[in-house]
């Protein structure tokens, strides 16, 4: 917010692009280096996802938090996503003569990738977002559903084969129900090294924050409050909200195509990474940290990523194999639904506005009296 | 720029909301839109701001037809409003939900504000200086950063205000501004309505059930009833108004006799000025209220006592003082200049009319003046002095109605 910065505003455009900078570097340095200090890939992989899903939650945040709009299905978006992303990047990989991936040819295939991942999940929101004038709470969230639910079982259902339509076609060549492997099933190039990964996820969380802390957020937020005052004020509800079911939706096309062809990653792209579950850990990464809160968003994103390794690790521990072993029955799957379920009653008794409500980390004190 | 409607139907249902309404609100002028419960003036205000769309009619605002632009536009197009029930955005601070209606006046956009272009800074500062300013006049910038919801009620109503006209428009629609206010208050907020129009030059429709303020404000008044206009007119002509009197009293078989008799006992004599309603200049010239000198004297020493009694801030010593020597002035010349000081009016301006609002209305009154003017201690002392006013015996009307005016129907005599 503008509050008394005339003095300091060279000062601080200045120390802004110095941060830039020195993330682009970090980020650098992250890829060039991220091996040597972490052996594991698997943690590594972890770590990557956990920048992936920060996007997907201040995406979702922007829609759910900011706009009040309640959407529960944002993976459909990033499933967009990422179905786009990868066909995008096994075509242009064969297109630049295969072999591996390299550093210098993510600067082509990365950005193509994720502007055609964003434009077409953006172009979705639009749509999906049309209904959302019209309807609101309860009636928007089984909109959004369907639209995930559809995009969801239009790609697993494709039957593989070359008769019927050009669309039928395309979409067979898809996997179906056993994911995307790219072209000839020779796997999808895996192009967004951290470089990619964590600078990403730091420009477009800056770009949230600003959303957020600009008029437009401003303006969101009241119609959250109040539509009618808002419209009477001259915030346009329609041009508002659609914008913001855009921007939610170009955000998780974006964390969807980084996903997809994420290094390190054993990534398949299989419309079973998109089914309801895959909202559902959206909405408790954005509810969690705190609905609004860009930080929070960021903290849930993290947090929740971690917490489902961390439910893997003990479902392979021994107790709970041995218990398997005795529960035939037993589904492993429910253990992280009940930790889930726990968490979320917790916070709901013990904090219901999430972890940060709608304030910020490292958020400026108000000034006092203007 | 003046709002006219013709015609203005609505149906909900089978139920005629608003039928065939017509009217024009000049430039700057001070409208009053009344009626019972239930007569649809809540619901034309919502055909004039978009919420709702006129089944059948004309609503024109200036050169633009406002029927088929959607609110935010009709907002553009100068139209503010304020709600009945109190609508301000909660969950932002006192000085964002002025912020928010700058959004059609900025330049810098959503890409601009990403990147935090110069043009962003610029904008928020300016919108920002003028929130302030804006807050300031309302005497709410102390509270610029607290949550709306902490403000009292009053505070809540000037809030709602302030934002609408942030919006810098030429039209201001108030919806029962005065509702759960007291005396004091309302009497403030008549003020406040005129000091509104004669410093942004708005022009100020008022849909309001006090009709303390009704009467002290407006220039002329539509009556509403069902739906349907039963009457347009000033304040006076309205106040006799046959089928206004109806309205609001009921009629049944025994109504002329009630009628006469309600009549008698709250306009005891009637002036005959209604035979040259002249909406430029409405309502009768005040003629001097048959009080004595020395009956005056007394009267406004009573006054001055009473208010000195009323203050006891001692930071509103200076304007103590200043009411002290207003109403000694005022005692001497009666002279009109005294209009913020409501309860000198009462005593000794014959009749406060309000039509003749821009030489009444001080020009523009300093924030100390405004401060007074919501309901500061200052009013209710003012309603001490006005009910010692009515005691001395004007002609015994009851203090909820307009006391400024019944001196007039006195003197008419």
């Amino acid at each position: 917010m503008a509050r008394g910065r005339a003095g300091e505003k060279g000062k601080s455009r200045l120390s802004r692009l110095a941060v830039g900078v020195a993330a682009l570097g970090v980020a650098l340095l992250f890829d060039l280096f991220l091996a040597d200090f972490v052996h594991d890939s698997s943690i590594r992989q972890l770590l990557m996802l956990a920048a992936c899903n920060v996007l997907v939650a201040l995406s979702l945040n922007v829609i759910n938090g900011m706009a009040g709009q309640f959407s529960i299905g944002h993976a459909g978006f990033v499933g967009l996503g990422g179905y786009t992303s990868a066909v995008m990047a096994s075509n242009l990989h064969e297109m630049l003569g295969g072999g591996e991936p390299t550093f210098a040819r993510s600067f082509i295939v990365v950005p193509v990738c994720l502007l055609a991942s964003a434009t077409l999940a953006g172009l979705f929101g639009f749509l999906v977002g049309l209904p959302s004038l019209r309807l609101r709470g309860d009636y928007l969230a089984i909109v959004t559903l369907g639209f995930a639910e559809i995009f969801r079982l239009v790609i697993a259902t494709a039957q593989a084969g070359e008769d019927g339509s050009v669309v039928a076609r395309a979409l067979s060549r898809l996997g179906g129900q056993n994911g995307y492997m790219g072209i000839d099933n020779q796997g999808i190039p895996l192009y967004a090294g951290p470089f990619w990964v964590f600078g990403l996820a730091f420009f477009l969380g800056v770009v949230a924050w600003r959303i957020k802390f600009s008029g437009w957020g401003r303006a969101l937020r009241a119609l959250r409050e109040d539509e009618i005052a808002a419209a009477a004020v001259g915030v346009d509800p329609t041009r508002y909200k659609v914008t913001s079911f855009v921007i939610a939706a170009v955000g998780a096309g974006i964390a969807g195509g980084l996903m997809a062809i994420m290094r390190d990653g054993t990534p398949i792209v299989n419309p079973d990474n998109y089914n309801f579950q895959a909202s559902f850990d959206a909405i408790t990464m954005v509810i969690l940290g705190g609905s609004g809160s860009v930080s929070g968003a960021a903290i849930g994103g993290v947090f929740i990523t971690f917490s489902i390794k961390a439910i893997e690790q003990v479902q392979a521990t021994s107790a709970v194999q041995a218990l398997r072993r005795e529960f035939e029955s037993l589904d492993l799957n429910a253990l992280r639904m009940i930790v889930y379920a726990v968490v979320l009653v917790l916070l709901m008794v013990v904090r219901p506005e999430g972890l940060l409500g709608e304030r910020e980390l490292f958020q400026k004190k108000r000034r006092a009296r203007g | 720029m003046r709002l006219v409607l013709e015609q203005v139907t609505k149906n909900f249902g089978g139920l005629r909301a608003v039928g065939g309404v017509s009217f024009t609100v000049r430039d700057k002028a001070i409208f009053g839109l009344i009626g019972p419960n239930g007569a649809g003036k809540t619901t034309v205000f919502n055909l004039i701001t978009g919420v709702y769309k006129p089944d059948a009619g004309k609503i024109a605002f200036g050169d633009a037809d406002l029927v088929p632009l959607k609110p935010a536009q009709i907002a553009g197009a100068g139209v503010a409003r304020t709600f009945q029930n109190i609508r301000l955005f909660g969950q932002l601070s006192v000085v964002e939900n002025l912020l928010v209606a700058c959004e059609l006046q900025k330049k810098a956009h959503l890409a601009a504000a990403v990147l935090r272009l110069p043009v962003h800074y610029e904008d928020e500062q300016a919108m920002y200086d003028r929130a302030l300013e804006l807050l300031r006049v309302f005497d709410l910038h102390e509270m610029a950063d607290d949550a709306p919801t902490s403000l009292s009620y009053g505070n809540q109503r000037r809030l709602e205000i302030a934002r609408a006209m942030m919006l810098a428009p030429s039209i201001l629609l108030l919806d029962e501004p005065a509702a759960g206010m007291n005396y004091g208050e309302a009497e403030g907020l008549k003020t406040q309505i005129r000091w509104l129009r004669d410093t942004f030059g708005v022009a100020v429709v008022l849909v309001e059930h006090n009709m303390q303020v009704v009467m002290g404000v407006c220039e002329e008044i539509h009556v509403l009833d069902h739906g349907e206009t039963i009457a347009q007119g000033t304040p006076e002509e309205i106040r006799r108004h046959p089928k206004v009197l109806a309205a609001y009293l009921g009629e049944d078989e025994e109504a002329p006799a009630v009628r006469a008799a309600v009549e008698e006992a709250s306009n005891p004599v009637l002036p005959a000025v209604a035979s040259a309603p002249d909406l430029a200049a409405p309502g009768a010239p005040p003629s001097a209220e048959k009080l004595s000198e020395p009956e005056l004297a007394d009267l406004s020493r009573e006054l001055t006592k009473s208010l000195e009694r009323g203050l006891s801030k001692p930071d509103d010593d200076a304007d103590d003082a200043k009411v002290a020597d207003d109403a000694e002035d005022a005692k001497d010349a009666g002279e009109k200049e005294v209009a913020n000081v409501q309860a000198v009016e009462v005593v000794t301006e014959p009749a406060h009319p309000p039509p003749a609002v821009p030489a009444v209305t001080p020009s523009a009154p300093d924030v100390g003046a405004l401060d007074s003017g919501w309901g500061s201690e200052r009013d209710l002392a003012a309603h001490d002095a006005d009910a010692n006013g009515v005691d001395k015996g004007t002609n015994g009307v009851g203090a909820h109605d307009d006391a400024g005016e019944d001196p007039s129907k006195k003197g008419g005599a």
